[in-house]
């Protein structure tokens, strides 16, 4: 029943590099605190008028090619970013129109860290369903447009850097390949990764002049910043994707994997995220690059490929944590 | 998929429920801070009025309200929910979405829960998606809510008067989940989408395709801060897409436009869904507006006329009823369900 499979991964990489460095001098943060979060990670950030719409395009143009198609066998479009282009109208149609896909929809995904997960069980369902034949998944955000660079939340700033990715979903004749998707929500601590401004819930008073989400006080406080306790998505990765690693393998019909690809936005997380998860998860693979929220996993898949870091046939797990707070994991195998 | 011997053949709507806030803003309400009049506003959308929030529990708050009367409506409880899908344009704070408060809210605390971000066709496209995972047995009852406070995201100033006076406040909700009779249920969906307008009717900014997508000098002076609309080009994609879509649903089933008993579309514009049923041939008994009391309340506002017109007892078994949206993006669609 289940021949829906991911046919190919493609990454896109900004091609401006911030050393610490420099990240220490545009922020008036000591190069010490960037190399604390950082951990010696490559940090790639997009420029001024190129947000996520443009790195996955660049991606799927590629992916399209090397698989002998055009846009025109995009049946879907499935995009997850935490840092749209534009407030509104969402980036899946900025997709679909820059690939030049006729007018078929596109769907906007927000689940923050665990956006691609999330955005990957919705294709396959749709494919599995026969609604669509071809389903193309876009991650890919730009957090460096976003966090601050004036020191506030320097830990969120050092951490991360942008990112894409986008994946097919196809139904095809031999065996699927993604084998088990596990995701879930905690919106009882929003307050562990958030960002509050523009807050439709702010409020001074019914008259219509008070009635503002993004108030000018708020922008100059830099309440529009994101923050985030690091101690606390700590522990919910530590507690929670061990758990949803075990949930997704036995969904896979699996005892173990081959490949751990493991995506937080702190690298000592990481690492104990490695240990936690045991021999279960074979070799785990991170990035050398900084964590880019939604983007990670799929960024991380496709270089890993491509670097030889996962072999075909091999079983992948791809975990992660983060905002909402959310918490996933897939297991697919590899072709 | 999931390990279910038997997977339901179709979903269905089980439910559904609403809530607008007390506050009622009438036309002249707006006409004595906006260059605009009753009259002006009555002719080219229809709205009579519209309800703005009294408190500072953003769109979240509606949302429970909305959803606890969905849930009760299909006979289920909070626990029975196993999937919440939540769309809105105005969300509590900037991240994470309001499925995060939303589920707070009805203690549905582990389950997944995300957003859905496709402005005014949000709800189709939730249902589309809560569609595919009941008959993939991802889930089993399925809570969809779409809710909005516009009422502090838009302009109270003559430049953006003519998108001021279109928006309101409000939420709905159903609970999608297994159809009881493999006959009835929703029979058809399609989403449509067409980014090249997409500048039509946006909202630029805070956004990221600006490094920093907000600078701290920023003022309200910027437009890029408000939506912006080009109302006749909206208007007229809007007439030619939803009746495209409508038909392109017909087709899907083998009906003709005379077996649409009730059709429940986008609450934009009146003007506009008076256009879409005259080119149907849809006479006013078979089609439901509630624009006059709410304004547009984007995501919510297919939810909240569907609960509407349930409870006025307009719907009946076996009823063909027509879902169909268009908006922002530009993203568009049409659902048939055999209730």
């Amino acid at each position: 029943m289940n021949s829906v499979s991911v046919c190919g991964v493609e990454a896109e990489l900004p091609s401006v590099v911030v050393s610490d460095g420099e990240l220490a001098g545009l922020c008036g943060l000591p190069e010490q605190e960037v190399q604390r979060y950082s951990r010696g990670r490559t940090r790639l950030e997009s420029p001024d008028g190129e947000g996520p719409t443009a790195l996955a395009t660049r991606a799927a143009k590629r992916l399209l090619t090397a698989r002998g198609l055009d846009a025109a066998d995009i049946d879907f479009v499935v995009f997850a970013t935490n840092t749209p282009d534009m407030f509104f109208p969402g980036s899946g149609c900025l997709l679909q129109d820059a690939l030049g896909c006729r007018t078929v929809g596109s769907l906007d995904v927000r689940s923050q860290c665990t956006g691609f997960l999330v955005a990957l069980d919705v294709a396959r369902r749709f494919v599995t369903t026969g609604t669509y034949r071809r389903v193309l998944v876009a991650a890919a955000d730009t957090p460096s447009h976003v966090n601050a660079r004036d020191g506030r939340s320097p830990g969120l700033t050092c951490a991360m850097g942008d990112a894409a990715a986008v994946a097919l979903v196809e139904r095809g004749e031999q065996q699927g390949n993604i084998l088990g998707i596990a995701v879930h929500t905690d919106g009882s601590r929003v307050s562990d990764y958030c960002c509050e401004y523009p807050a439709s819930r702010h409020f001074e008073g019914p008259e219509l002049a008070l009635r503002n989400r993004l108030p000018v006080a708020a922008v100059a406080a830099g309440k529009h910043f994101p923050t985030a306790d690091f101690a606390a998505l700590r522990e919910i990765a530590l507690t929670r994707v061990p758990q949803v690693f075990e949930e997704a393998l036995a969904k896979a019909g699996c005892r173990n994997v081959d490949v751990a690809l493991v995506a937080h936005v702190d690298p000592d997380v990481e690492r104990e995220l490695g240990v936690a998860i045991g021999e279960r998860a074979g070799r785990v693979v991170t990035s050398d690059l900084l964590y880019s929220g939604g983007a990670s996993l799929p960024v991380l898949l496709s270089r890993a490929v491509a670097s030889g870091s996962v072999l075909s046939g091999e079983t992948v797990a791809m975990l992660t944590s983060g905002a909402g707070v959310s918490w996933g994991a897939a297991i697919l195998r590899q072709r | 998929m999931e390990n279910v011997m038997e997977l339901p053949k179709r979903s269905h709507i089980l439910g559904a429920g609403f809530e607008v806030p007390r506050t009622v803003v009438r036309n002249d309400d707006l006409s004595s801070v906006l260059s605009t009049s009753d009259e002006w506003i009555i002719q080219r959308s229809g709205i009579r009025e519209r309800h703005y929030v009294d408190d500072g529990n953003g769109s979240s708050a509606l949302a429970e309200r909305a959803a606890r009367q969905a849930i009760a409506a299909a006979g289920l409880t909070p626990a029975d929910i196993d999937l919440l899908i939540c769309a809105t344009l105005s969300s509590d704070i900037d991240f994470p979405g309001n499925s995060s408060f939303i589920q707070q809210r009805l203690g549905l605390g582990g389950i997944l829960a995300f957003d859905v971000r496709n402005q005014c066709s949000s709800f189709l496209y939730m249902l589309s998606v809560a569609d595919q995972y009941v008959r993939t047995g991802g889930a089993r009852h399925v809570l969809v809510i779409g809710s909005e406070v516009h009422s502090t995201g838009i302009e109270y100033a003559d430049r953006s008067r003519h998108v001021t006076v279109l928006f309101g406040d409000g939420a709905g909700a159903v609970v999608v989940g297994p159809s009881p009779d493999d006959n009835r249920g929703l029979l058809t969906i399609n989403l449509h989408s067409e980014g090249a307008h997409a500048q039509k009717l946006c909202l630029l900014g805070p956004a990221s395709l600006s490094k920093p997508r907000l600078a701290l000098d920023w003022t309200p002076d910027d437009i890029s801060g408000w939506p912006q609309m080009d109302g006749r080009f909206v208007f007229r994609h809007a007439v030619t897409r939803m009746g495209e879509c409508i038909e392109e649903a017909l087709a899907a089933i083998g009906a003709g436009k005379d077996d649409i008993r009730m059709l429940l579309p986008h609450q934009a514009n009146l003007r506009i869904n008076q256009l879409v049923a005259m080119g149907l041939g849809i006479s006013d008994d078979r089609m439901a507006n509630n624009i006059e009391r709410y304004g547009n309340t984007t995501a919510a506002t297919i939810p909240i006329l569907l609960a509407e017109t349930l409870a006025a007892g307009r719907i009946h078994d076996n009823d063909l009823v027509c879902l169909s949206a268009f908006g922002s993006g530009f993203t568009w669609g049409a659902a048939l369900l055999r209730w």
